[in-house]
This record gives structure tokens, C-alpha cells and sequence, in this order.
């Protein structure tokens, strides 16, 4: 990445994350997420641990809470080389979303009990957002939280939950009321997915992996500590969390993963006698895609020097989000494009991970799913169609 | 609108010099001051020209012993806060291309030719292109002897801004001894006068305003001292001297575009159509907002390519064609929806959207398309990016 520039101490910093990765990744998980394969439950836990042991799950947290009180460039180089290196694309809700709003929205209590199970990897989290009827436009969400004595009982529904297979606990949005503002109705609660009432109905994805969920609601009990912040706070809460996160959206690390990929398949398919690395129109296409990860990077590192300036960042980040989430789908699309007619052979065991009898080479076997997959990039988290009507309204003042 | 976040980066020095440029634009560098500068015999205005010295914009970037001052982001940002006024003057050639790659590499007269560019007394002009070269300016016939008597140039260049006005042309030719594996070898430069016997020159226009000419070399007799350099090794130093002209350009575009999206989106406020006004319907909106994006993400690799110069060379030419490439292709593209948006207006020669998009369009096949730069991005990562990757998979 923009490697040859950093200060000379997080040069250093960057090759001993580097060597920490490359000795303590287990080489069958390595193996795997090269391959773009799915990956079970206990391996997500196993490399958990493993960063957890080493203090780097949720490094950038205080100390108090388990955290070495990482600077953002820290954080950043860790993330970057994590994903170049081929560790697994964790589920990061709880180390860089619940945590941090605990940590500014909860109660002593909530604190002590959620933070230290966060970073000891005890619980897995899944996001509730979304509903059915309640897609980009979150705010309109229904699912109903009514308040009885030291408890509120849900009802509703919640969709294309990833991971939900998985996951003990839930933090969602819920309408705790109807008056003014659909905004100003909705509160913050924590919900242990195992509670009598929730119940889960898989969702197969175009890809054919059991990824998404649909969770049903049917009076479920959620006691009133597990709220965080106050009734109707909600939205407000979940903004802010967003806020923190919006250089992410760029998806720079997770980009230069793809384009390395990428080039050493090119290296082995051949055409015309020669390797699609050296085809012109190729070369072309990688070249274009190349610039516009160049322009994401230099974008970034404009906002992160806006912020070390002490600017904040405003509604302008979304062209990150619009612009990462396209430049992958144009990597995962290219990918298929150099595998050929191959990437059309659907070999499901593939999926799971290195087989015995295989039917295309290893490359080609997840291609087309991790392109299909890709699809979801530019319609979760605000879709490409929210993010030019934000940046037309709050930027350009249209 | 969106050069708030470029000035949050901006320390007061580069404020002074952007608030400078934007004044200079509105009330000196008006529609009708640029064409009384294309009207001059020329092609460009030296009275606009000496305010530039003046203003101290003709030393930017290049050594403070020769009168300069700051460095490649005040360039990238001057050009970025005048792009818009489409300046003809030939600024980028004297204080971006010629001046920097002689300071660094000419003799003490050469030198001092720099301080007197800086000055505004003294001019050159890049004549490295040639009809057959396209983007590849190593490829060139263009032949210089040595012999006991001195230097002797024969060939024709193309293209040359400004080359039928400039005091000196800074020409690259093949040395002739020495017969070169690799195009890339074997090239020299020299700085010649303009009025020396047996140069000929014929000027013509651009079509974004600017005035050319091609040059023709006929055996042309000089000293040994108009030699630039290493005689057969030009060619790194003429890669660095583009590579700063790749960052301009790109520095520049991103100016042309910032304003194209400003008229368009003022224009689809004001115009009414259907009984409101264009920019009601959304369609209007994102075309708008994927211009902003555009512009932002130019203007970001520029100031992050013009960061890069003072690199290594690989991530300075990385850089550079990423910002060159870039701008090639996304700022034709804005000038293009400049003009579609704003309707049949757009198509006329006195509005200023058409002129906008006529000098993002020039810029397109200049120093490189995005093509050419993607594949020398390529070029340059190959062996590097294949090594990586075996490593990985080691």
C-alpha cells in the first residue's frame, strides 16, 4: 500500500505485524480464505483467539477496557496487513461497533459485563437492522419493543442477517414508539438470540450459500438492563457509530487483496500461448481498475489528513462507500473474466474448502460465487441509489 | 462547495497563493482577457505573462539559488485554483517541464537561463514529440552528431508549444554514435536557440486555444556547450521531467473539472424546464454527484501524486500515471456531461462550458492517454507484483 511513505516506525510496526500474521495464521485457514472458500464457526473463533491472545482483537481499544490504546494509524496498518495476508474477513460488529458504543452509551453495568466477553471472543454478535419492509430506508423499521415492568417484549421480524446461524446475541434497532418522527421512536436493545420466541428461517444466497437469515420475533422477553442508552435514543446512537467508521467504507485493504489475487491467477491462466498477465486487454482492464484503487487510496489518505488537521468528515465520505463497493465488483467481475468459461462449472464442495477430485483448478472454483457475493456490495450499508441522493442533498446542497 | 476540504490541508502560505489565484482569475484573467491573449501574434499575452513573474508563480517549485520558491504541491495547487480561467500561456512548459529538468541537470549558462525564466524574460520550449513517437517520446529520429566542430541537429519535431515564440528549445535527439539496443538509450538533449540557422518553424493553433508548432532541424551547426546533461543519457531525466508534466496536467484537470461541475450545477438550478427547474429531477442529481465524485478523486490523486515526485522512481511514476491516467479518462468524461447537461447552449463556441470540455479533451491525448498509462503502470509493477505473490503463496 502506501508502504514506502510511512514514517519510519510504522515501517518497522508494519513488518513485525506482517511476521506475527505470517507465524501464527493456521495454514489450513490461510488456505481457505485464498481459495475464497467459506469458513465455519470455530475457524472465525480459532483466529480470534489467537488475536485476542496477542492483545491484537481489539487493540485499538482503552486499556481499561482490554484494549493497548492503538493510534488510528496503528489500527490501520494491522486491518491493512490482515487482509493482504489472507487472514479470515472477521465479523467485526462487537470490536468495532458494539464495543465502542458501550463504552460511550452504556451503563457501568453493561460495560463490565459485554466489554471483557467482546474481546475474550464469548459471544458471537449479529446485526438487526434490517426488515422486510425496512430496507435503505432503515428509519421505517417496525419491529415492536413494548415496555411491561422490568421487560420489553418484541414481536417482528428482521432480515438478511449474515451469520445469524451463529450468533447468541443480537444488537437491534426496535420501534418503541410511533409518535413524531420515525426517528425519534426507535431505541437500542440487546437481544440473546437463544431467549424463548426467536426463531430463524435460513436464507440461501444467489451464490448458493446459506449466508443471509430471516429472525422472527414472537413475544420475546428482553430485559430492560439489556437497553442501551435511553427509550427513543436509538437512531441517534447508531448514527454516531457510523460516523467512526466511514474511512472503512472505502475498502481499500479488502481491494488490493482482490487486485493480488487477481494478477497471480492472470500469471497462471494462459491464453494464446501466453499468461493473461501480458494480454493487452488485460493489461487494460487491470490497469483502469488499478488507477481507480489509487484514487480511493489518495482520497483516504486526504480525509485522514483532514482529520489529523482536527477537520471532521462529513456527508463527502460516502463517495468512498460508492466508489469501494463498485471497484470491488469490477475486481470480483475481472477475476471471473480471467478464469473464463471455467468460472460457469458450479462445484459446491469447492466451496468448503481443498477436495479430492477437484473440478476446475482451485482459482476457479469460488470465482463466480465471490462475484455473485460481490453483487451485495452496492446494495448493503447504503445502497449506491442512498449514497448519490446523500451526497446530492448534504454535499452538493442540491 | 467541495474545495472547503482542500483548504482545510492548506497552510497560510498555499492559502495566500490559491486566494491569489482565484482573484487573479475573476478580475484579470476574464473570458475576454484569455482571448485577447489567443488574438496576440503569439498565441499568448506577455503582458499576462510578466504578472505571472510577478506574482512569483514562475519560480514555483524550482530552486531558491535561481529565484524559486516552494515546491511540487504549490504547483498542483496553483494549477488546481486557475485551472478553471484555462490559462494559454505557456506556464506548464517553462515552470513545470523545461525549468526544473534544466536546473537540475543544465550547465552554470543553462542555469542561469532558469533564473531568468523565472524572471519572465526568457522562454522555453519542449521539443521532444515527433509525428511517429505518439506517447512514446523515446521514440524519435531526430539525430545529433558530434563532430570536432561542435554539435550538428537534424530532424523534425511536432507538436512543440509554443515553439515558433520560445527563446530556447530544449530538443531530444539519438546521438548518432551511439547505436542503442534499447530506444531508451543512446538519447541526448540540447538546448538550442530558437533563431540559430536552420531552424525553421510553422506554428498553428490547438483546439483548446494554444499555439504550436513543428520545428524542422536542418543540419543545424552548435557548440558543444548546448549539450543538457550526459551526452546518451537524457532519457531518465526527460521520464522525471513528464512525470512532474503528468501530475500538472492531472493538478490542472482537476481545476477545469471542479469548475465545469460549479457552472453545470448553478446552470440546472437556474434553468426551468417542464415548469421547474432541471436539477428537480434526480437524474440531474447523481449525474451531478458521479462529476463531484470525479473531481474529488482527481484532485485527491493529484496532491498525493505531486506528494510523490520527491519518492523513489517506481512510486513516483506509479503515482504519476495513476494521476495522468486518471484524469484522461474522468475528466473527459465530466467535460462531456458538462456539456450534455447543459443542452444545445453547451454546443456553442462563446459559452464556457464547450471550452472547459475542449481543454479537458486536449489534455486526454496528451503525455499519455489513459491507455498508455495503464500500461506503464503495468509495465512498472509486473515483475515486482508476480515476486509478491509467489512469496505469498510460498
Amino acid at each position: 500500500m502506501t508502504e514506502s511513505h510511512e514514517a519510519v516506525d510504522l515501517k518497522e510496526f508494519r513488518r513485525e505485524v506482517r511476521a506475527f500474521i505470517r507465524a501464527n495464521l493456521p495454514d489450513e485457514i490461510r488456505d481457505k480464505v485464498r481459495r475464497g472458500c467459506a469458513l465455519k464457526k470455530e475457524e472465525y473463533r480459532r483466529w480470534e483467539r489467537i488475536l485476542a491472545a496477542q492483545g491484537w482483537l481489539v487493540p485499538h481499544w482503552p486499556k481499561e477496557w482490554g484494549g493497548l490504546g492503538w493510534n488510528s494509524d496503528q489500527k490501520m496498518v494491522l486491518d491493512e496487513e490482515k487482509c493482504i495476508n489472507d487472514c479470515p474477513e472477521l465479523v467485526n460488529f462487537p470490536y468495532e461497533m458494539v464495543g465502542p458504543m458501550l463504552m460511550r452509551y452504556g451503563s457501568e453495568g453493561q460495560k463490565h459485563h459485554y466489554l471483557p466477553r467482546i474481546a475474550n471472543v464469548e459471544d458471537w454478535w449479529c446485526q438487526g437492522y434490517s426488515e422486510p419492509n425496512s430496507g435503505s430506508d432503515l428509519a421505517s423499521l417496525q419491529t415492536r419493543a413494548e415496555l411491561h415492568g422490568d421487560h420489553y417484549v418484541v414481536n417482528g421480524s428482521k432480515i438478511w442477517t449474515s451469520h445469524a446461524q451463529y450468533a447468541n446475541r443480537m444488537f437491534a434497532l426496535v420501534r418503541t414508539s410511533t409518535e413524531g418522527k420515525q426517528q425519534e421512536g426507535i431505541t437500542f436493545l440487546f437481544i440473546d438470540m437463544t431467549a424463548p420466541g426467536v426463531s430463524l428461517r435460513p436464507i440461501i444466497g444467489i451464490h448458493g450459500w446459506h449466508m443471509f437469515n430471516q429472525i422472527f420475533f414472537d413475544n420475546v422477553k428482553v430485559p430492560v438492563e439489556d437497553r442501551i442508552g435511553n427509550e427513543n435514543q436509538g437512531w441517534t446512537i447508531a448514527k454516531s457509530v457510523l460516523e467512526s467508521e466511514r474511512l472503512n467504507l472505502a475498502r481499500v485493504a479488502e481491494n488490493h487483496r482482490r487486485l493480488r489475487r487477481l494478477k497471480w491467477i492472470a500469471s497462471q491462466v494462459r491464453e494464446g500461448g501466453q499468461p493473461l498477465l501480458e494480454r493487452d486487454w488485460f493489461r487494460n482492464r487491470l490497469g483502469e481498475l488499478e488507477v481507480r484503487l489509487m484514487a480511493l487510496e489518495a482520497s483516504v489518505a486526504r480525509f485522514r489528513q483532514q482529520v489529523k488537521v482536527g477537520g471532521r468528515l462529513g456527508a463527502e465520505t460516502g463517495r468512498l462507500k460508492l466508489r469501494g463497493s463498485q471497484l470491488i465488483q469490477d475486481f470480483e467481475n475481472l477475476t471471473v473474466d480471467a478464469v473464463g468459461p471455467q468460472s460457469l462449472a458450479f462445484d459446491p464442495e469447492a466451496h468448503h474448502g481443498p477436495a479430492e477430485d477437484e473440478l476446475t483448478p482451485w482459482y476457479a472454483a469460488t470465482a463466480s460465487s465471490r462475484r455473485f457475493v460481490s453483487r451485495g456490495y452496492t446494495i448493503a450499508g447504503g445502497s449506491s441509489e442512498v449514497q448519490h441522493i446523500s451526497l446530492a442533498k448534504q454535499v452538493l446542497g442540491l | 462547495m467541495s474545495t472547503v476540504s482542500t483548504n482545510a490541508l492548506l497552510n497560510d502560505d498555499q492559502k495566500m497563493l490559491v486566494e491569489g489565484a482565484e482573484r487573479y482569475a475573476k478580475s484579470v484573467y476574464s473570458a475576454a482577457a484569455r482571448s485577447a491573449s489567443m488574438a496576440e501574434p503569439e498565441g499568448f499575452s506577455r503582458q499576462r505573462w510578466a504578472e505571472f513573474a510577478d506574482m512569483g508563480w514562475l519560480g514555483l517549485g524550482l530552486p531558491e539559488d535561481l529565484g524559486g520558491v516552494y515546491g511540487a504541491q504549490e504547483v498542483a495547487i496553483l494549477l488546481d485554483a486557475i485551472g478553471g480561467a484555462l490559462v494559454v500561456e505557456p506556464f506548464l512548459d517553462n515552470v513545470v517541464l523545461c525549468g526544473p529538468l534544466l536546473a537540475a541537470h543544465g550547465s552554470a549558462e543553462q542555469r542561469a537561463l532558469v533564473s531568468s525564466m523565472i524572471a519572465g524574460k526568457t522562454q522555453f520550449a519542449f521539443a521532444a514529440a515527433e509525428a511517429r513517437s505518439r506517447y512514446d517520446l523515446y521514440d524519435v529520429a531526430t539525430s545529433v552528431e558530434r563532430t570536432p566542430q561542435g554539435l550538428v541537429l537534424t530532424g523534425e519535431k511536432h507538436l512543440v508549444a509554443c515553439g515558433d515564440s520560445a527563446d530556447y528549445l530544449l530538443v531530444l535527439a539519438r546521438d548518432k554514435a551511439m547505436p542503442a539496443a534499447n530506444a531508451r538509450d543512446g538519447l541526448s538533449l540540447l538546448l538550442v536557440p530558437r533563431q540559430t540557422p536552420g531552424v525553421s518553424t510553422r506554428g498553428y493553433r490547438t483546439y483548446d486555444g494554444r499555439r504550436c508548432a513543428d520545428v524542422v532541424f536542418d543540419k543545424v551547426s552548435l557548440p558543444a556547450s548546448a549539450m543538457v546533461g550526459t551526452a546518451g543519457a537524457a532519457w531518465p531525466v526527460v521520464e522525471a521531467a513528464c512525470d512532474r508534466m503528468h501530475v500538472a496536467l492531472a493538478a490542472e484537470a482537476a481545476g477545469v473539472m471542479q469548475t465545469v461541475l460549479d457552472m453545470t450545477t448553478e446552470y440546472a438550478r437556474t434553468r426551468k424546464q417542464f415548469g421547474r427547474p432541471i436539477v428537480a429531477n434526480q437524474v440531474y442529481q447523481h449525474r451531478l454527484v458521479d462529476m463531484y465524485v470525479h473531481v474529488e478523486e482527481a484532485r485527491s490523486l493529484a496532491l498525493h501524486a505531486a506528494a510523490m515526485l520527491d519518492e523513489d522512481e517506481a512510486a513516483r511514476a506509479r503515482w504519476a500515471s495513476g494521476a495522468k491516467a486518471y484524469v484522461s479518462a474522468a475528466g473527459r468524461k465530466v467535460g462531456e456531461e458538462g456539456v450534455q447537461l447543459h443542452g444545445a447552449i453547451g454546443m456553442t463556441e462563446e459559452y464556457a462550458a464547450g471550452g472547459l470540455y475542449k481543454r479537458l479533451a486536449a489534455i486526454a491525448n496528451q503525455y499519455g492517454d489513459a491507455e498508455w498509462h495503464y500500461r506503464r503502470i503495468r509495465d512498472l509493477a509486473d515483475a515486482q507484483a508476480v515476486g509478491e505473490m509467489d512469496e505469498a503463496n510460498s
